[in-house]
């Protein structure tokens, strides 16, 4: 250390920087209640770290409950809404194996040839109609 | 002895008297320092206890690898300088006669104290450079890491600092002897 930097030094020492008695209190309380915030709000967060701690406990407590009690249950039966609306008409081929000692059935032999000849008489007396309507029309006409 | 780290320590675990060992160790060397960038003694005590109040809260940011001086300092320049309506860095604003609380707190001496040369004839960063060197004996980097420059900034700095003061101060010891001799 040279002659230079001893100087410095010496007079920075002669600079008085007495702490007054007041200055010494003021810091003192100053600290004291940074101190006592600092206290409570961890007092305050270690409150908080509480309630969650115990919120998720809760929670997992619920879940374990809830997991019991449904371990062994069998599943339901699917629900078809469309196969309620078939129970509704019941089957034709049991309904009718229901009724089949219950009603008579006759059957009688269906006999199609008179309607058919009715049918081609019908017709000849239509055209033997028009045949005349026509030579009246013609004899009109000339 | 105890070391700052130490006490840190055991404030950390919770022990005010340690922190109050911290205060006691630091306030008076903290004044000093703060007195010459400070407007008014008033201020200067102001950005102290705001000083301690950060340096309790955020004690345990503190990283060990620095000295704890550095990280006070540090804390202590940040404080000033957030006093922008009561305190001007570097502003062409002259105080009257006798209110520069530096001029004030000077023990009577036979020569002018070299800190308010330096004061008049450098500027705030270099001031607190010198200051951090030769009063608190910090390393160049440690000089640097507190005023938050570079190194080569502190070293620039701090040799022109150096140069200048030993200049002003060898002006004067001539202009002395000159007026002694034609006195």
């Amino acid at each position: 250390m040279d002659e230079f930097e001893k100087r410095l030094k010496r007079d920075a020492q002669g600079i008085d920087a007495d702490i007054s008695p007041q200055l010494a209190s003021r810091i003192e309380a100053s600290l004291r209640s940074v101190e006592r915030i600092e206290s409570l709000r961890q007092k305050g967060s270690a409150t908080s770290n509480l309630w969650w701690a115990s919120s998720l406990t809760g929670l997992a407590a619920a879940a374990a409950v809830i997991a019991l009690l449904n371990w062994n249950r069998p599943d339901p039966e699917p629900v078809l809404p469309e196969q309620t609306a078939f129970q509704v008409v019941p089957d034709a081929r049991e309904y009718l194996q229901q009724i089949q000692g219950r009603l008579p059935l006759r059957a009688e032999t269906a006999d199609f040839r008179h309607g058919l000849e009715d049918e081609l008489v019908k017709l000849q007396a239509d055209f033997e109609k028009a045949r005349e309507n026509v030579n009246r029309d013609i004899d009109f006409t000339f | 002895m105890v070391t700052d780290e130490q006490l840190v320590e055991a404030s950390l675990q919770g022990s005010a008297a340690a922190f109050n060992e911290i205060v006691e160790r630091y306030q008076e060397r903290l004044l000093r320092f703060l007195l010459a960038r400070s407007a008014s003694r008033a201020d200067a005590e102001d950005a102290i206890q705001d000083t301690f109040i950060s340096a309790h809260r955020y004690l345990y940011s503190f990283n060990p690898r620095w000295r704890f001086s550095t990280w006070l300092y540090r804390i202590a320049l940040r404080n000033i300088a957030s006093q922008p309506q009561r305190y001007l860095p570097d502003a062409e604003v002259e105080l009257a006669d006798g209110t520069d609380p530096l001029q004030i707190c000077l023990v009577a001496s036979d020569h002018e104290n070299v800190w308010i040369t330096a004061k008049r004839v450098l500027s705030d960063d270099a001031y607190s450079a010198m200051w951090l060197r030769y009063v608190e004996d910090m390393s160049v980097k440690e000089v640097a890491r507190t005023l938050n420059k570079s190194v080569s900034w502190a070293k620039v700095t701090l040799l022109r600092g150096r140069r200048r003061l030993k200049l002003e101060l060898a002006d004067s010891t001539t202009a002395a002897a000159r007026s002694e001799s034609y006195g």
